[in-house]
Protein backbone atom coordinates (compact mmCIF):
# COMPACT_ATOMS: atom_id res chain seq x y z
CA UNK A 1 0.00 0.00 0.00
CA UNK A 2 2.29 2.73 1.14
CA UNK A 3 4.24 2.22 -2.20
CA UNK A 4 1.42 3.90 -4.17
CA UNK A 5 1.35 7.20 -5.75
CA UNK A 6 -1.48 9.53 -6.02
CA UNK A 7 -1.54 12.72 -8.40
CA UNK A 8 -3.57 15.69 -7.36
CA UNK A 9 -4.39 18.37 -10.19
CA UNK A 10 -4.65 21.66 -8.64
CA UNK A 11 -4.23 23.50 -5.48
CA UNK A 12 -6.83 24.67 -4.71
CA UNK A 13 -9.09 24.13 -1.47
CA UNK A 14 -10.12 20.88 -2.84
CA UNK A 15 -6.86 19.88 -3.99
CA UNK A 16 -4.81 20.73 -0.89
CA UNK A 17 -7.72 18.72 1.48
CA UNK A 18 -7.12 15.68 -0.94
CA UNK A 19 -3.38 15.86 -0.26
CA UNK A 20 -3.23 16.42 3.45
CA UNK A 21 -5.44 13.42 3.67
CA UNK A 22 -3.45 11.33 1.68
CA UNK A 23 -0.32 12.46 2.93
CA UNK A 24 -1.75 11.53 6.57
CA UNK A 25 -2.90 8.06 5.22
CA UNK A 26 1.00 7.76 4.43
CA UNK A 27 0.68 7.74 0.72
CA UNK A 28 2.81 9.53 -1.58
CA UNK A 29 1.32 12.44 -3.33
CA UNK A 30 2.33 14.73 -6.32
CA UNK A 31 0.51 17.78 -6.53
CA UNK A 32 0.55 19.31 -9.33
CA UNK A 33 -0.38 23.24 -9.72
CA UNK A 34 -0.77 25.57 -13.21
CA UNK A 35 0.05 28.61 -10.83
CA UNK A 36 3.07 29.43 -9.38
CA UNK A 37 1.00 29.61 -5.93
CA UNK A 38 -1.64 27.41 -4.10
CA UNK A 39 -5.08 28.54 -2.96
CA UNK A 40 -4.73 31.64 -5.13
CA UNK A 41 -8.60 32.34 -5.97
CA UNK A 42 -9.20 31.98 -2.31
CA UNK A 43 -6.01 34.77 -1.50
CA UNK A 44 -7.56 37.39 -4.15
CA UNK A 45 -11.01 38.04 -1.86
CA UNK A 46 -11.06 40.38 1.10
CA UNK A 47 -13.46 38.28 3.11
CA UNK A 48 -15.60 35.59 3.01
CA UNK A 49 -18.96 34.73 3.24
CA UNK A 50 -21.16 34.04 5.39
CA UNK A 51 -18.83 34.93 8.51
CA UNK A 52 -17.06 37.33 6.79
CA UNK A 53 -13.85 35.27 7.79
CA UNK A 54 -10.62 37.07 6.59
CA UNK A 55 -9.31 35.20 3.06
CA UNK A 56 -6.09 35.72 4.16
CA UNK A 57 -6.44 33.69 7.46
CA UNK A 58 -8.31 30.86 5.58
CA UNK A 59 -5.81 30.72 2.95
CA UNK A 60 -2.39 30.58 5.14
CA UNK A 61 -4.45 27.81 7.13
CA UNK A 62 -4.77 25.85 3.88
CA UNK A 63 -0.87 26.69 2.86
CA UNK A 64 0.24 24.80 6.09
CA UNK A 65 -0.98 21.64 4.44
CA UNK A 66 1.51 22.05 1.64
CA UNK A 67 4.00 21.39 4.52
CA UNK A 68 3.61 17.76 5.03
CA UNK A 69 6.84 15.71 3.86
CA UNK A 70 4.59 13.36 1.76
CA UNK A 71 3.39 15.86 -0.65
CA UNK A 72 5.36 16.62 -3.49
CA UNK A 73 4.63 20.30 -4.64
CA UNK A 74 4.79 20.65 -8.12
CA UNK A 75 3.74 24.31 -9.22
CA UNK A 76 3.80 25.95 -12.71
CA UNK A 77 3.00 22.52 -14.50
CA UNK A 78 0.02 21.88 -16.03
CA UNK A 79 -1.56 18.22 -16.61
CA UNK A 80 -2.47 18.33 -20.00
CA UNK A 81 -3.03 14.43 -20.82
CA UNK A 82 -3.94 11.42 -18.93
CA UNK A 83 -3.54 8.09 -20.27
CA UNK A 84 -2.77 4.60 -18.83
CA UNK A 85 0.20 2.46 -19.40
CA UNK A 86 -0.76 -1.24 -18.17
CA UNK A 87 -2.13 -0.54 -14.68
CA UNK A 88 -0.70 2.65 -14.17
CA UNK A 89 -1.96 5.91 -15.31
CA UNK A 90 -0.10 8.22 -17.18
CA UNK A 91 -0.08 12.59 -16.66
CA UNK A 92 1.29 14.14 -19.26
CA UNK A 93 2.51 18.12 -18.31
CA UNK A 94 2.74 21.13 -20.81
CA UNK A 95 6.42 20.82 -20.42
CA UNK A 96 6.79 17.34 -22.11
CA UNK A 97 7.59 15.64 -18.80
CA UNK A 98 5.47 12.47 -17.91
CA UNK A 99 4.94 10.65 -14.53
CA UNK A 100 2.70 7.48 -13.76
CA UNK A 101 0.35 7.38 -10.86
CA UNK A 102 -1.60 4.73 -8.99
CA UNK A 103 -4.81 6.95 -9.06
CA UNK A 104 -5.43 10.54 -9.73
CA UNK A 105 -8.31 13.04 -8.05
CA UNK A 106 -8.73 15.99 -10.39
CA UNK A 107 -9.57 18.94 -8.72
CA UNK A 108 -8.95 21.65 -11.52
CA UNK A 109 -11.50 24.03 -10.19
CA UNK A 110 -13.07 26.89 -12.30
CA UNK A 111 -12.63 29.42 -14.26
CA UNK A 112 -14.42 33.13 -14.08
CA UNK A 113 -16.82 34.06 -16.85
CA UNK A 114 -15.79 36.47 -18.95
CA UNK A 115 -17.67 39.59 -18.41
CA UNK A 116 -17.27 40.94 -22.08
CA UNK A 117 -19.30 38.79 -22.95
CA UNK A 118 -22.55 40.35 -22.11
CA UNK A 119 -21.39 44.03 -23.57
CA UNK A 120 -24.70 45.48 -22.89
CA UNK A 121 -23.16 45.86 -19.26
CA UNK A 122 -20.34 47.72 -20.98
CA UNK A 123 -17.38 45.84 -18.65
CA UNK A 124 -14.13 46.57 -20.56
CA UNK A 125 -15.30 49.54 -21.80
CA UNK A 126 -16.62 51.65 -19.13
CA UNK A 127 -13.95 52.10 -16.40
CA UNK A 128 -16.52 51.64 -13.51
CA UNK A 129 -17.72 48.92 -14.47
CA UNK A 130 -16.13 46.14 -12.83
CA UNK A 131 -17.13 42.32 -11.98
CA UNK A 132 -17.23 40.72 -8.64
CA UNK A 133 -13.41 39.45 -8.41
CA UNK A 134 -12.40 42.93 -9.68
CA UNK A 135 -14.12 44.06 -6.40
CA UNK A 136 -12.60 42.29 -4.01
CA UNK A 137 -8.98 43.18 -5.47
CA UNK A 138 -10.52 47.35 -4.63
CA UNK A 139 -11.22 46.20 -1.66
CA UNK A 140 -7.86 44.49 -0.80
CA UNK A 141 -5.85 47.58 -1.98
CA UNK A 142 -6.98 50.65 -0.89
CA UNK A 143 -9.13 51.50 1.95
CA UNK A 144 -11.23 53.73 0.46
CA UNK A 145 -11.70 51.28 -3.06
CA UNK A 146 -14.52 53.30 -4.64
CA UNK A 147 -13.52 56.69 -3.98
CA UNK A 148 -13.14 58.19 -7.14
CA UNK A 149 -11.07 61.62 -8.00
CA UNK A 150 -11.38 62.33 -4.32
CA UNK A 151 -15.04 61.79 -4.12
CA UNK A 152 -17.32 58.82 -2.50
CA UNK A 153 -19.73 56.99 -4.61
CA UNK A 154 -23.40 58.23 -3.95
CA UNK A 155 -24.49 55.03 -5.15
CA UNK A 156 -23.28 51.17 -6.22
CA UNK A 157 -25.24 48.92 -8.20
CA UNK A 158 -24.81 45.37 -8.20
CA UNK A 159 -25.90 43.04 -11.22
CA UNK A 160 -27.14 39.01 -10.00
CA UNK A 161 -26.79 36.44 -12.45
CA UNK A 162 -23.98 37.97 -15.32
CA UNK A 163 -22.96 34.69 -16.69
CA UNK A 164 -25.53 32.49 -15.16
CA UNK A 165 -29.22 31.52 -16.01
CA UNK A 166 -28.55 32.80 -19.31
CA UNK A 167 -28.53 30.71 -22.46
CA UNK A 168 -27.78 33.56 -24.53
CA UNK A 169 -24.27 33.06 -23.24
CA UNK A 170 -24.60 29.38 -23.38
CA UNK A 171 -24.78 29.12 -19.60
CA UNK A 172 -28.20 27.36 -18.12
CA UNK A 173 -26.98 26.27 -14.71
CA UNK A 174 -27.26 28.61 -11.44
CA UNK A 175 -23.78 29.27 -9.92
CA UNK A 176 -25.36 29.08 -6.74
CA UNK A 177 -22.50 31.33 -5.12
CA UNK A 178 -22.94 35.12 -6.79
CA UNK A 179 -26.11 35.80 -4.76
CA UNK A 180 -24.37 35.59 -1.72
CA UNK A 181 -21.66 37.12 -2.80
CA UNK A 182 -23.46 40.22 -3.74
CA UNK A 183 -25.03 40.52 -0.61
CA UNK A 184 -21.68 40.10 0.86
CA UNK A 185 -19.79 42.79 -1.08
CA UNK A 186 -23.15 45.05 -0.82
CA UNK A 187 -21.99 44.95 3.00
CA UNK A 188 -19.02 46.30 2.60
CA UNK A 189 -19.72 48.86 0.79
CA UNK A 190 -22.60 49.89 2.94
CA UNK A 191 -19.62 49.76 5.58
CA UNK A 192 -17.14 51.70 3.68
CA UNK A 193 -20.03 54.51 2.64
CA UNK A 194 -22.94 54.34 4.93
CA UNK A 195 -24.39 57.08 2.79
CA UNK A 196 -24.47 55.65 -0.25
CA UNK A 197 -27.15 53.78 -1.44
CA UNK A 198 -26.89 49.94 -2.68
CA UNK A 199 -29.18 48.44 -4.85
CA UNK A 200 -29.26 44.80 -5.97
CA UNK A 201 -30.53 43.86 -9.26
CA UNK A 202 -31.59 39.91 -9.10
CA UNK A 203 -33.45 37.61 -10.66
CA UNK A 204 -34.52 35.09 -8.04
CA UNK A 205 -32.27 35.59 -5.07
CA UNK A 206 -30.88 31.99 -4.44
CA UNK A 207 -28.59 32.25 -1.25
CA UNK A 208 -29.30 28.69 0.57
CA UNK A 209 -26.27 27.88 2.37
CA UNK A 210 -25.94 27.51 5.91
CA UNK A 211 -25.52 31.34 7.50
CA UNK A 212 -26.71 32.92 3.95
CA UNK A 213 -30.42 33.79 5.33
CA UNK A 214 -29.05 35.41 7.38
CA UNK A 215 -26.52 37.54 6.05
CA UNK A 216 -29.47 38.87 2.58
CA UNK A 217 -31.58 39.93 6.10
CA UNK A 218 -28.44 41.83 7.43
CA UNK A 219 -28.39 43.67 4.32
CA UNK A 220 -32.08 44.54 4.48
CA UNK A 221 -32.42 45.35 7.77
CA UNK A 222 -29.21 46.68 9.43
CA UNK A 223 -27.58 48.06 6.29
CA UNK A 224 -30.98 49.04 3.88
CA UNK A 225 -29.84 47.50 1.07
CA UNK A 226 -32.33 47.53 -1.49
CA UNK A 227 -32.85 44.37 -3.39
CA UNK A 228 -34.63 44.74 -6.73
CA UNK A 229 -36.04 41.91 -8.84
CA UNK A 230 -35.25 42.43 -12.52
CA UNK A 231 -32.72 41.87 -14.70
CA UNK A 232 -30.50 45.00 -15.59
CA UNK A 233 -30.95 45.26 -19.51
CA UNK A 234 -28.23 47.60 -20.84
CA UNK A 235 -25.75 50.11 -18.72
CA UNK A 236 -24.29 53.48 -20.69
CA UNK A 237 -22.00 56.13 -19.08
CA UNK A 238 -23.27 59.72 -18.96
CA UNK A 239 -21.59 63.12 -19.90
CA UNK A 240 -20.32 62.94 -15.88
CA UNK A 241 -18.87 59.51 -16.53
CA UNK A 242 -21.73 58.11 -14.12
CA UNK A 243 -23.27 54.63 -15.15
CA UNK A 244 -26.76 54.86 -16.14
CA UNK A 245 -28.73 51.68 -15.72
CA UNK A 246 -32.28 50.56 -17.13
CA UNK A 247 -34.36 47.79 -15.85
CA UNK A 248 -37.87 46.34 -15.47
CA UNK A 249 -38.96 46.36 -11.95
CA UNK A 250 -40.91 43.37 -12.11
CA UNK A 251 -42.57 43.56 -9.20
CA UNK A 252 -44.20 46.95 -9.66
CA UNK A 253 -44.30 46.13 -13.21
CA UNK A 254 -42.60 49.30 -14.17
CA UNK A 255 -39.01 49.87 -16.06
CA UNK A 256 -37.18 51.82 -13.96
CA UNK A 257 -33.80 53.85 -14.36
CA UNK A 258 -30.73 54.51 -12.13
CA UNK A 259 -27.32 56.33 -12.43
CA UNK A 260 -24.53 54.91 -10.25
CA UNK A 261 -20.75 55.38 -9.40
CA UNK A 262 -20.02 51.93 -10.08
CA UNK A 263 -21.65 49.07 -11.36
CA UNK A 264 -20.50 45.53 -9.93
CA UNK A 265 -21.55 42.22 -11.67
CA UNK A 266 -21.60 39.67 -10.17
CA UNK A 267 -20.27 36.60 -12.73
CA UNK A 268 -21.31 33.26 -12.63
CA UNK A 269 -18.10 29.96 -12.45
CA UNK A 270 -17.59 28.21 -15.73
CA UNK A 271 -15.73 24.79 -16.59
CA UNK A 272 -12.03 25.22 -16.42
CA UNK A 273 -10.45 26.37 -20.10
CA UNK A 274 -7.35 23.71 -18.97
CA UNK A 275 -9.78 20.50 -19.05
CA UNK A 276 -7.62 17.37 -19.15
CA UNK A 277 -7.48 15.01 -22.33
CA UNK A 278 -8.65 11.88 -21.61
CA UNK A 279 -7.11 8.98 -23.53
CA UNK A 280 -8.70 7.35 -24.94
CA UNK A 281 -11.38 9.72 -25.40
CA UNK A 282 -13.32 12.18 -23.45
CA UNK A 283 -16.69 11.01 -23.66
CA UNK A 284 -19.15 11.39 -20.75
CA UNK A 285 -16.27 12.82 -18.32
CA UNK A 286 -18.19 16.15 -18.03
CA UNK A 287 -21.83 16.44 -17.96
CA UNK A 288 -23.72 19.35 -20.60
CA UNK A 289 -22.76 22.15 -18.57
CA UNK A 290 -18.93 21.46 -19.27
CA UNK A 291 -17.92 20.10 -15.38
CA UNK A 292 -16.80 16.99 -15.08
CA UNK A 293 -19.72 14.29 -13.99
CA UNK A 294 -19.15 12.31 -10.85
CA UNK A 295 -20.22 9.06 -10.80
CA UNK A 296 -24.27 9.13 -11.95
CA UNK A 297 -25.57 7.16 -9.00
CA UNK A 298 -24.11 9.41 -7.19
CA UNK A 299 -22.15 7.47 -4.72
CA UNK A 300 -18.66 8.01 -6.15
CA UNK A 301 -16.20 10.85 -6.79
CA UNK A 302 -15.39 8.60 -9.44
CA UNK A 303 -15.45 9.39 -13.10
CA UNK A 304 -17.74 7.12 -15.06
CA UNK A 305 -15.64 4.23 -16.63
CA UNK A 306 -12.29 5.94 -15.61
CA UNK A 307 -11.15 3.65 -13.06
CA UNK A 308 -8.17 5.23 -10.48
CA UNK A 309 -9.10 8.67 -11.57
CA UNK A 310 -11.25 10.82 -9.50
CA UNK A 311 -12.63 14.47 -9.21
CA UNK A 312 -13.23 16.75 -6.55
CA UNK A 313 -14.22 20.44 -5.37
CA UNK A 314 -15.39 22.99 -8.18
CA UNK A 315 -13.90 21.00 -11.32
CA UNK A 316 -17.28 18.92 -10.74
CA UNK A 317 -19.91 21.97 -10.49
CA UNK A 318 -19.89 25.25 -8.49
CA UNK A 319 -18.83 24.85 -4.58
CA UNK A 320 -17.98 27.00 -1.88
CA UNK A 321 -14.44 26.37 0.24
CA UNK A 322 -15.95 23.85 2.84
CA UNK A 323 -17.79 21.89 0.04
CA UNK A 324 -14.29 21.93 -1.92
CA UNK A 325 -13.08 20.75 0.97
CA UNK A 326 -14.98 18.03 2.14
CA UNK A 327 -15.36 16.98 -1.66
CA UNK A 328 -11.45 16.60 -1.55
CA UNK A 329 -11.31 14.65 1.44
CA UNK A 330 -14.11 12.56 0.32
CA UNK A 331 -12.53 11.99 -2.87
CA UNK A 332 -8.87 11.21 -1.52
CA UNK A 333 -10.77 8.53 1.08
CA UNK A 334 -12.36 7.11 -1.86
CA UNK A 335 -9.12 6.61 -3.31
CA UNK A 336 -7.29 4.63 0.12
CA UNK A 337 -10.55 2.70 -0.93
CA UNK A 338 -9.49 1.95 -4.33
CA UNK A 339 -5.82 1.35 -3.74
CA UNK A 340 -6.21 -0.89 -0.73
CA UNK A 341 -8.59 -3.20 -2.78
CA UNK A 342 -6.01 -3.14 -6.00
CA UNK A 343 -3.17 -4.01 -3.97
CA UNK B 1 -60.41 71.80 -37.07
CA UNK B 2 -57.21 70.00 -35.37
CA UNK B 3 -56.15 66.81 -36.18
CA UNK B 4 -54.13 64.73 -34.33
CA UNK B 5 -51.06 63.84 -36.05
CA UNK B 6 -47.45 62.38 -35.01
CA UNK B 7 -46.71 61.28 -31.72
CA UNK B 8 -47.74 62.27 -27.81
CA UNK B 9 -45.47 61.98 -25.32
CA UNK B 10 -47.38 60.02 -22.48
CA UNK B 11 -46.69 60.68 -18.98
CA UNK B 12 -43.48 58.61 -18.54
CA UNK B 13 -44.09 55.14 -16.63
CA UNK B 14 -40.64 55.10 -16.09
CA UNK B 15 -39.25 54.64 -11.73
CA UNK B 16 -36.72 57.40 -12.06
CA UNK B 17 -34.41 56.55 -8.57
CA UNK B 18 -32.40 59.45 -9.45
CA UNK B 19 -35.10 61.77 -8.04
CA UNK B 20 -37.48 60.08 -5.97
CA UNK B 21 -38.17 61.20 -2.47
CA UNK B 22 -37.32 57.86 -0.58
CA UNK B 23 -37.79 59.85 2.92
CA UNK B 24 -40.88 58.70 4.21
CA UNK B 25 -40.15 55.08 3.64
CA UNK B 26 -36.43 55.31 5.24
CA UNK B 27 -38.14 57.68 8.16
CA UNK B 28 -40.94 54.23 8.57
CA UNK B 29 -37.98 51.83 8.21
CA UNK B 30 -36.50 53.36 10.81
CA UNK B 31 -39.42 53.14 13.12
CA UNK B 32 -40.10 49.61 12.01
CA UNK B 33 -36.30 47.67 11.83
CA UNK B 34 -37.79 44.60 10.05
CA UNK B 35 -39.82 46.57 7.49
CA UNK B 36 -36.75 46.47 5.25
CA UNK B 37 -36.47 42.58 5.41
CA UNK B 38 -39.90 42.03 3.58
CA UNK B 39 -39.26 39.30 0.81
CA UNK B 40 -42.68 40.10 -0.96
CA UNK B 41 -43.69 37.02 -0.59
CA UNK B 42 -47.81 38.06 -0.55
CA UNK B 43 -48.93 35.94 2.40
CA UNK B 44 -49.95 39.55 3.73
CA UNK B 45 -52.26 40.53 0.86
CA UNK B 46 -53.61 36.96 0.77
CA UNK B 47 -54.69 36.99 4.38
CA UNK B 48 -56.26 40.38 4.03
CA UNK B 49 -60.30 40.21 4.41
CA UNK B 50 -60.23 43.92 3.42
CA UNK B 51 -57.83 43.41 0.28
CA UNK B 52 -60.48 40.76 -1.40
CA UNK B 53 -63.10 43.76 -1.23
CA UNK B 54 -60.91 47.13 -1.50
CA UNK B 55 -58.04 45.97 -2.85
CA UNK B 56 -55.53 47.04 -0.79
CA UNK B 57 -52.33 45.05 -0.86
CA UNK B 58 -49.63 45.11 1.37
CA UNK B 59 -47.07 43.58 -0.18
CA UNK B 60 -47.99 45.99 -2.77
CA UNK B 61 -47.88 49.20 -1.14
CA UNK B 62 -44.83 48.42 0.89
CA UNK B 63 -43.10 47.41 -2.11
CA UNK B 64 -44.33 50.64 -3.80
CA UNK B 65 -43.26 52.91 -1.34
CA UNK B 66 -39.66 52.87 -1.94
CA UNK B 67 -40.82 53.30 -5.92
CA UNK B 68 -43.32 55.89 -5.74
CA UNK B 69 -43.79 59.67 -4.43
CA UNK B 70 -45.26 59.08 -1.11
CA UNK B 71 -47.85 61.95 -1.42
CA UNK B 72 -48.92 60.79 -4.33
CA UNK B 73 -49.33 57.22 -3.30
CA UNK B 74 -50.86 57.53 -0.08
CA UNK B 75 -53.55 59.85 -1.37
CA UNK B 76 -54.11 57.83 -4.38
CA UNK B 77 -54.30 54.55 -1.97
CA UNK B 78 -56.44 56.52 0.64
CA UNK B 79 -59.96 55.02 -0.05
CA UNK B 80 -58.08 51.12 0.13
CA UNK B 81 -56.33 52.12 3.43
CA UNK B 82 -59.70 53.23 5.02
CA UNK B 83 -60.93 49.48 4.34
CA UNK B 84 -58.08 48.16 6.89
CA UNK B 85 -59.79 47.30 10.14
CA UNK B 86 -56.31 46.67 11.79
CA UNK B 87 -57.05 43.48 12.52
CA UNK B 88 -53.76 41.87 12.47
CA UNK B 89 -53.77 38.82 10.20
CA UNK B 90 -51.17 40.29 8.26
CA UNK B 91 -48.54 40.51 11.17
CA UNK B 92 -49.30 37.04 12.11
CA UNK B 93 -48.66 35.51 8.61
CA UNK B 94 -45.69 37.29 8.33
CA UNK B 95 -42.96 35.41 8.15
CA UNK B 96 -40.42 38.06 8.77
CA UNK B 97 -42.43 39.15 11.46
CA UNK B 98 -42.49 42.80 10.11
CA UNK B 99 -45.09 44.92 12.35
CA UNK B 100 -47.20 45.96 9.54
CA UNK B 101 -49.97 47.32 11.51
CA UNK B 102 -47.78 49.47 12.63
CA UNK B 103 -47.04 50.51 9.13
CA UNK B 104 -50.72 51.03 7.90
CA UNK B 105 -51.79 53.22 10.71
CA UNK B 106 -48.70 55.01 9.83
CA UNK B 107 -49.83 55.30 6.54
CA UNK B 108 -53.06 56.36 7.66
CA UNK B 109 -51.85 59.00 9.80
CA UNK B 110 -49.78 60.17 6.68
CA UNK B 111 -53.31 60.16 4.65
CA UNK B 112 -55.07 61.93 7.08
CA UNK B 113 -52.20 64.34 7.73
CA UNK B 114 -52.92 63.69 11.43
CA UNK B 115 -50.92 62.32 14.18
CA UNK B 116 -51.86 59.06 15.29
CA UNK B 117 -50.15 58.35 18.71
CA UNK B 118 -47.60 55.28 18.36
CA UNK B 119 -49.38 54.06 21.80
CA UNK B 120 -51.89 52.26 19.43
CA UNK B 121 -49.65 50.11 18.45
Amino acid sequence: MNDKKVAVLGAGPAGLAAAITLAEMGLAVSLYEKSSEAGKKIRSNHNLFPDRISAKEVHKKLLKWLDHPMIRWIPDTQVIRLSRVSRSLKLETEKGTHDEFDAVIISTGFDFFDARLKEEFGFGIYERVIDSPGLETLFNSSKLPLTFNGKDPQTVAFVHCVGSRDSQSGINYCSRLCCITGIKQAIQVKELYPQCRVYNFYIDLRAGGRGYEELFREAQEKYGIQFIRGRVSEAGENDHHRIVIKAEDTLMGRPLKVTTDWLVLLIGMVPCKSNIEFEPGNENTTGQDGFYQISRYMNSNRVDNQAGVYVAGSCCGPMNIPESIASGRSAAAEVFQYLKHQS
Amino acid sequence: MKTKFGFEISQGRQIDLDNLDTHFAVELSRMVGSWQSCINCGACAATCTAGSYSGLNLRKLHYSLWKSDPVELVSRIQNELSSCVLCGKCQLVCPRGISTRYIVINLMAKANDNVYSSSMV
